[in-house]
């Protein structure tokens, strides 16, 4: 899918437009994700973005702005004609909340599409596995424990988050990977880890029902709320696990060939696996607990991805970060206008896409259980 | 019956050197032990073949040299003992029997992944890599398939791209798993002998399991029959391909008779299932 995806034309050997291509043509472009999708990818998200900050309750002009952000870069002095009010709607407000948006939808997407090569299993995400659910619980054990230590990104709130997350994925891929390697398996174990979770969570909350509201707002999803200080939380954690994960992108790829290929083809298979879901399960941790419970980003961007561009991790990875980055950032786009002047829980959009979404991929042709 | 070449064979005569060194290794799957005691040699530039009935522990042989399965004794890898995987893998090159064909990827990257081990730390492949499996897409004569999905190749397709994939590794010791074992006779000729060339042309040590004796005889200059995890046969084809010793170990008639240029044809005999003992 990837090669015949190409639009750029070849250097032919053969010299002719659409002649057969050489072993060499295919040999150079192997694994080289289309340019073109980057660069689709990349105005969809520039485009989400613009849109998202100057979207909302009062409307920025797209031109005043984009004059806005040119006057912020250091030396450069242009006049946009916003008001003060303005100016601080979008620097304080709208800003932080596209690129926290940005950096949550690229968490739960990247993370998404690592787990389900590393468990080889298409319908894998961090919401099916438990993972956010772990990490909820943790989180909430710091808010109702008040654990109010610890700085920036390494606050309690997202360590503990981290912790669960850890539990909970260590948990579904011994129950589940235990009882059988179906495809199923791990899913149902990662349903029953998630519900046990929960459960946990729901206790600790009615022990604690001075902290129910702001938890059970925090569940839905949410961005709102939020400055540059959770950007900086996340920030760290998205760079270094990002990083990580498109390094053992090859691996990634060569794992699909099995545990006794992969190992002869010279990966050590279980270190890449711990580090790779480690890294997923920080990455997915963290942004939950900064933005709550977002369902279906990890399954979505993937599955559009590997339905639209191709499959191989060298191509999906980067272009999950990019795509998931751009999903969520329209997804609090449609949050905030769907529905005239309440905002919706940015959750809510999501699942409501997502849930359609995943249903088509069960059913496809190229679905799971066909 | 035993022919052994013994320890001998590396002084004086033979300058070529020691691919594998295997000496008394074992290898159990929870308890019960499914290799015991094997000890072996190969050179560079031979090609041993492992014969033996179902279940007599060829594939774990395999498996063993690769280096994906634990085991007791000594096992040397041109002159030194196993290290990490990836210098493993760039020494020993496997195609397993059924290799996996990942959907979504293309025959040209599926053969560069054999490259892996010899990657830096981020993973990409240099233009030196991307010619070498070129390369070999053309030796192979896969060069029209190079874009397509290895989803949508044939038996025999997808065979030649697992050997493709296996020769970019460069190794010196290529381990073939029942290499013929889906193909037609005219395609199973074409991947053998394609690995006898190479063979002879990189000086390439070839272990393989095989099921189909007259062709084993016809490639292996050397061969050893397998049977319960013990090797009961080592030798050239004349010395293991005879009546007794495979009737007795594949536990079914079998005559041996003389085919065309000298080679060994394996004939099973026919025995009506109500004739023979309850």
């Amino acid at each position: 899918m990837t090669s015949s995806g190409r639009v750029f034309p070849s250097r032919s050997v053969t010299g002719g437009v659409g002649e057969v291509r050489s072993a060499r043509d295919h040999a150079e472009r192997a694994f080289r994700p289309s340019r073109r999708a980057f660069l689709v990818a990349g105005v969809v998200l520039i485009g989400a973005m613009i849109l998202g900050i100057s979207t909302g309750s009062s409307d920025i002009g797209v031109r005043p702005l984009l004059i806005e952000i040119v006057d912020a870069i250091p030396g450069v002095h242009a006049d946009s004609g916003l008001s003060d009010p303005q100016r601080s709607i979008i620097w304080e407000w709208r800003m932080p909340r596209a690129v926290l948006g940005a950096l949550v939808g690229l968490s739960l997407a990247v993370s998404g599409a690592t787990y389900q090569g590393v468990f080889q299993n298409p319908l894998a995400d961090p919401f099916l596995l438990g993972v956010a659910a772990g990490a909820g619980l943790g989180a909430t054990v710091a808010v109702v424990t008040r654990l109010d230590v610890g700085w920036g990104p390494f606050h309690a709130v997202p360590l503990l988050a981290f912790f669960g997350g850890l539990v909970a994925i260590a948990c579904s891929a011994v129950v589940g990977l235990g009882a059988s390697r179906e495809t199923a398996s791990l899913l149902l174990a990662g349903v029953a880890v998630a519900s046990f979770l929960a459960a946990i969570q729901t206790f600790l909350l009615q022990r604690n029902s001075d902290v129910i509201a702001e938890v059970y707002q925090w569940l839905l999803g949410r961005l709102g709320t939020f400055g540059w200080g959770e950007v900086g939380i996340l920030g760290p954690y998205v760079a270094v696990c990002t990083i990580v994960i498109l390094r053992f992108g090859r691996q990634l790829d060569v794992l699909q060939l099995g545990d006794d290929e992969a190992l002869a083809l010279g990966v050590a298979v279980p270190r890449v696996r711990i580090v790779l879901i480690v890294a997923a399960s920080l990455l997915a941790s963290v942004a939950v607990s900064v933005s709550g419970l977002i369902a279906f980003v990890g399954i979505i961007v993937p599955h559009f991805i590997r339905l639209t561009v191709g499959s191989t991790y060298r191509t999906l990875l980067p272009l999950s970060a990019i795509g998931g980055a751009a999903f969520l950032v329209l997804a609090d786009v449609g949050a905030r206008n769907l529905a005239g002047g309440a905002e919706l829980p940015i959750g809510v959009v999501t699942a409501f896409f997502g849930a359609p979404f995943f249903v088509a991929v069960m059913w496809s042709k190229k679905g799971v259980f066909r | 019956m035993m022919v052994s070449k013994g320890p001998q064979s590396t002084l004086g005569a033979t300058r070529r050197s020691l691919a594998l060194d295997v000496v008394d290794v074992s290898v159990g799957y929870s308890g019960s032990t499914v290799v015991n005691g094997l000890t072996f040699e190969l050179s560079l530039g031979d090609w041993l073949v492992i014969i033996g009935p179902n279940g007599a522990g060829k594939t774990t042989v395999l498996k063993t040299i690769v280096g994906i399965m634990e085991f007791s004794g000594e096992l040397a890898i041109l002159g030194r003992p196993q290290t990490g995987r990836a210098a493993e893998a760039r020494t020993v090159a496997y195609v397993p029997q059924h290799p996996v064909l990942p959907a979504g990827m293309s025959v040209a990257e599926y053969v560069l992944l054999g490259r892996t081990a010899h990657l830096g730390w981020f993973g990409s492949e240099s233009a030196a890599d991307r010619r070498r499996a070129a390369d070999v897409l053309d030796q192979l004569d896969l060069g029209s398939v190079a874009g397509r999905p290895v989803t949508e190749l044939s038996g025999g397709e997808a065979q030649r791209v697992s050997v493709a994939r296996a020769l970019v590794q460069e190794a010196q010791i290529l381990v073939l798993d029942e290499p013929t074992s889906s193909l037609d006779l005219s395609h199973a000729m074409t991947v053998l002998e394609l690995v006898d060339e190479l063979r002879h042309a990189h000086d390439l040590a070839v272990i393989s399991a095989m099921h189909d004796l007259t062709l084993a005889g016809r490639f292996g200059d050397r061969m050893l029959l397998l049977s319960d995890g013990q090797s009961v046969a080592t030798g050239g084809p004349d010395d293991v391909l005879n009546d007794e010793l495979l009737t007795a170990h594949y536990r079914t008639p079998i005559a041996v008779i003389d085919g065309p240029d000298g080679c060994r044809v394996v004939v099973p005999q026919r025995v009506p299932l109500d004739s023979g003992p309850k």
